[in-house]
């Protein structure tokens, strides 16, 4: 049964799951793609937690080293000890002592010894001329995050581990010591100065757009203060190490200095100031710093590329399951097409055998009768039945080609035909036929008989099933041109009439086999609607083509082109 | 009598061992000279000491010291085709001077610092030089950090009695990380402090000729600037022939004047002056190299005939050689006269030319700084005024060829004094040929 609906509601019930499908699984991507890339972030971020707190820490036990040195300097000999001081630390850029009221007192303001010196006493003459400058100010604090607990105690452990392991052997009071030996030992080591008690601190201080770092001490009991200036690109020069070496492609990471700008970066791929970070993370010790993570923006695998390439996957398959069940279906109704145009087609068939058989058996029947006395009439019942019996014979001609052609089983044998010869027999053959459908032929041959191999049968059935549609369907446009023409090693046959056409629609459908033109025409003449497929194949098989041309006025008009080799 | 030598015995061997065996004889000579002899009496004068290091040959029977060596090389976009290609041959150059005792590693950068070869024997040549050739081009150029990880390298080694150098070859700008002269010229500070030079090669017409003469110069390393990379091999055998001829390291010369006398000036060279102290620092000295520091002092007036001390001189060094730290002192001092014809004969030319030449190159120095931060006219005056003096200082001393020579400051303000701007070149030539004269560095 034709169910055309079922089908519909067929491709529906496969199309709408197969969008949500693909709909719900580009979701779960980029919900997947999202939770990826929020776990890289945190990922980095994590390892930027870790690099700085390593910083910081490296900075915060420099700090402390040297505020131990600072604070066990000996009171005599102060100057010279920090001059000395400066002198051998590659930590210590510069040295001072300050006294409330005084003010700087060492370097001597008016007679700095250097360049650099002239250049400290400069750089913090703000803080030097204001005794309040001391304590870093709760604005700048701000600036520089406050080390967590955890890694105060971290620093904490570290430096008690630091004392015990510097605890040297308690100095035992000689017993040798009497004689004076020969080698006298050189002198028992000095203790190790104590740290001195009193009030220090460290201040961060700006100055040329640069951060500087300034340690101070003010012993107990005393006005003055003294202190260092951290030597910070020393400083920063060994933290750089601070930054993982080994990276995998396309991740990078970079130090960025309190303007934002690039300190030192480590990986492949290049981090330019536009480069825009995956994470970042303060450094407390240095205020406004910042160490940065970042990802290569072409890399593979980096944001939108799962999602592009996931899309394309779960598109694609989508696809392949729309075109798949779109085939099985348009498979489905095909085959119900076919169904039901065999269906009529054996319907039309049994009709088109009935006619004339039924025409056969009632003539023959009266005649067996013996009931007709006229000669004439007889002849005539005689001849009604040879006409429908060779009617029949066409008919059975027809489908026996059909059925060859289609189990691919029609052979072809060539001999000479004289074409034009075929032509007018055929004719000739078909007269009273096509004068009962009030068809006139105009002929149009070369005067030169056009001869080519070909199969005669195959001809004969080509140029008769044209000529049995123009009779069933064309008689009223009551002329046929038939045009026999040879050039350019082909030879052109062409039937025109003037009947009612073919709809544009149907003009590549008339050759398809069973297929009949639905309308009033056909449905009045029997017909299998296997004549145009039969002719077609015929003529492919012969190595040339039938076709139909559209024509200006009403009617239509068919060409069997077909080689003709020269000899 | 014998509990008299008893008693003496041990007092005998005592002092004996105190003193310690008699010392040897110190490496370096040296000499120190004045200006003029003879000053002027009646006023006060200014007088220029020369502390001239002689620094002979290393003896055979010495084997040099061993060195640490860092090369640091630039491999960013910008050293592509024939300057990446004679620096790996100057590279190659470099190791093939080294013995099995020497210490040999190479940082390459561009934007990214890589320790391309970890500190070892230079024996391992064949496997270093495979590396060195496989050096390629990349980004852009990050010198403070791949400074800095020359500088971890050395560290590894800093123990020892190793020379400890880095050389560094850029042709570019430093555009990632620091990149100002001043913040390279503290890294340069703080790495002498550690016994660490610098020696900074520039090469072509990019690099910034202000930080790697500041970086150098800091750090008392030697400073290069190469035109061609066809030059770069030569130029790294005259390095290293430096280093393997180091005689003498951690050279401190410590000036102190009488009250009466005031030091005003070191020529050409960083120090300190604090009161009547003065203090010269320099990291190495080569064998077979003199070099020298000039320091004027302010004297009172004096008397005809009178002979005024101007300074006690001390230098203190270590013997690379005996690993023995060593000094030398002596006192430099002036004598007045009424005759000014007596002044005059008593000048010495060899000090005055030093004089010239450093004063010379000290101003171009600060003209170039001017210039550089945009007062044009300051830098013109500035060569134009030197010119002037030093020109008539020369010339009343009788020197016409120092005047001469004194006058090429004229051209160089010209050339500053043009509308055009001043050609990188010139620049850069104008920085090296100052630093060489100021350090004494050898021609090569």
């Amino acid at each position: 049964m034709y169910r055309p609906k079922l089908i519909i509601l067929a491709w529906l019930l496969l199309l709408v799951p197969t969008l949500l499908l693909g709909v719900g699984a580009l979701r779960l991507l980029q919900g997947e793609e999202t939770r990826l890339a929020s776990s890289s972030r945190s990922a980095a971020n994590d390892r930027l937690q870790a690099i700085a707190g390593n910083i910081d820490l490296a900075i915060a036990e420099v700090q402390d080293g040297l505020m131990e040195t600072l604070r066990s300097l000996p009171d005599g000999d102060l100057l010279d000890q920090l001059d000395q001081w400066k002198l051998s630390n590659p930590l210590v850029r510069n040295v001072f002592i300050w006294q409330p009221g005084h003010g700087l007192l060492f370097p001597d303001p008016t007679h700095p010894a250097s360049d650099e010196e002239a250049a400290f006493v400069r750089r913090y003459l703000p803080l030097f001329s204001d005794p309040t400058g001391w304590r870093q100010t709760a604005s700048e604090e701000r600036g520089a995050p406050q080390r967590s607990a955890a890694s105060s105690n971290i620093l904490q452990e570290r430096k008690e581990l630091r004392q015990l392991a510097k605890q040297a052997p308690a100095a035992e009071p000689s017993n040798r010591a009497t004689v004076a030996a020969p080698l006298a030992p050189a002198a028992l080591a000095k203790p190790a100065p104590l740290p001195r008690g009193g009030e220090s601190g460290w201040r961060s201080w700006y100055a040329d757009d640069q951060l500087h770092l300034l340690g101070w001490f003010a012993p107990g009991g005393e006005q003055r203060r003294y202190g260092l200036e951290i030597e910070m690109m020393a400083l920063l020069s060994r933290l750089l190490g601070n930054l993982p070496r080994q990276l995998p492609a396309g991740e990078s990471f970079a130090l960025l200095d309190g303007n934002g700008r690039i300190f030192h970066q480590v990986g492949r791929f290049e981090v330019t100031p536009k480069s825009r970070p995956l994470a970042s993370v303060p450094v407390p010790s240095l205020p406004h710093w910042q160490v940065a993570a970042y990802r290569n923006p072409q890399g593979a695998g980096s944001r939108g590329g799962i999602l592009l390439i996931g899309s394309l996957l779960i598109g694609t398959f989508s696809l392949a399951i729309l075109l798949g069940g779109s085939l099985l279906l348009w498979q489905a109704w095909r085959n119900q097409r076919d169904a039901r145009q065999k269906t009529s087609f054996v319907s039309n068939v049994s009709h088109e055998l009935k006619t004339p058989l039924t025409t056969i058996r009632m003539y023959a029947e009266m005649l067996g009768e013996g009931t007709i006395k006229e000669e004439r009439k007889r002849d005539n019942y005689l001849q009604t039945i040879v006409k429908e019996s060779q009617r029949l014979t066409r008919l059975v001609n027809n489908l026996l080609d059909f059925s060859r052609l289609e189990q691919g089983r029609r052979q072809y044998h060539l001999e000479q035909v004289d074409l034009n010869r075929l032509l007018l027999a055929l004719i000739e053959q078909q007269q009273p036929r096509l004068t009962e459908a009030g068809l006139t032929i105009e002929l149009d041959v070369p005067e030169q008989t056009l001869t080519l191999a070909s199969d005669r049968d195959a001809l004969e059935q080509i140029i008769l099933n044209l000529l049995d549609n123009a009779i069933k369907y064309a008689g009223a446009g009551k002329s046929l041109s038939i045009e026999l023409s040879g050039e350019a090693g082909r030879v052109r046959l062409r039937l025109r009439d003037y009947g009612p056409g073919i709809p544009a629609a149907h003009r590549q459908r008339i050759f398809d086999k069973f297929h009949r033109v639905d309308n009033s025409l056909t449905t009045r003449q029997q017909g299998s609607g296997l004549g145009l497929s039969i002719a077609r194949q015929l003529a492919e098989g012969l190595g040339g083509e039938l076709r139909y041309l559209p024509v200006q006025s009403a009617g239509s008009c068919f060409e069997l082109s077909l080689p003709q080799p020269g000899d | 009598m014998k509990t008299l030598l008893n008693k003496l015995l041990p007092a005998l061997l005592l002092l004996l061992f105190a003193a310690g065996p008699a010392p040897a004889e110190p490496l370096l000579n040296w000499t120190l000279s004045l200006d003029r002899d003879v000053l002027p009496a009646g006023h006060r004068e200014k007088a220029v000491i020369k502390i001239n290091l002689d620094v002979p040959e290393i003896p055979h029977e010495f084997s040099r010291p061993p060195v640490n060596l860092t090369l640091v090389l630039d491999r960013s976009g910008s050293m592509a085709g024939d300057k990446i290609a004679k620096a790996r041959e100057a590279a190659i150059t470099a190791l093939r001077m080294l013995g099995p005792q020497d210490l040999f590693s190479l940082v390459i950068y561009d934007h990214n610092v890589r320790t391309l070869v970890p500190p070892q024997s230079a024996a391992n040549s064949e496997w270093i030089e495979a590396q060195i050739r496989r050096i390629g081009v990349g980004g852009n150029t990050a010198l403070f950090g791949a400074v800095s990880q020359g500088a971890a390298e050395i560290r590894k080694h800093l123990e020892g009695s190793y020379i400890q150098r880095i050389v560094l070859l850029s042709d570019g700008l430093a555009n990632v990380g620091p990149s100002s002269p001043s913040d390279l010229a503290r890294l340069g500070a703080a790495l002498l402090k550690e016994g660490i030079s610098v020696t900074t090669i520039g090469i072509g017409n990019g690099f910034n000729e202000d930080l790697m003469t500041q970086l150098a110069d800091r750090s008392d390393g030697n400073h290069y600037f190469v035109e061609s990379s066809v030059d770069l091999p030569r130029i790294f055998a005259a390095e290293l022939g430096d280093v393997l001829s180091v005689a003498a390291r951690r050279i401190t010369i410590e000036i102190e004047t009488p009250p009466e006398v005031r030091p005003l000036r070191i020529i050409g060279r960083e120090g300190i002056i604090r009161n009547n102290r003065v203090e010269i620092h320099l990291n190495q000295l080569y064998g077979g190299q003199d070099k020298y520091a000039l320091v004027e002092v302010e004297v009172p007036p004096g008397q005809p005939d009178q002979v005024q001390k101007l300074a006690d001189v001390r230098c203190s060094y270590e013997n690379a050689l005996t690993r023995k730290a060593e000094r030398l002192t002596d006192l430099a001092s002036v004598r007045f006269s009424q005759r000014r014809e007596e002044v005059i004969q008593s000048a010495n030319k060899p000090v005055l030319k030093a004089v010239v030449e450093n004063e010379m190159a000290a101003s171009r120095d600060r003209a170039l700084d001017l210039y550089n931060a945009g007062r044009k006219d300051e830098a013109v005056q500035e060569l134009q005024q030197s010119s002037g003096e030093l020109k008539s200082r020369s010339g009343s001393l009788g020197f016409n060829d120092l005047a001469k020579e004194a006058d090429t400051l004229q051209q160089d303000a010209a050339t500053f004094a043009a509308p055009a701007p001043v050609p990188s070149t010139i620049k850069k030539e104008l920085r090296s040929e100052s630093y060489k004269v100021r350090k004494q560095q050898k021609d090569y």
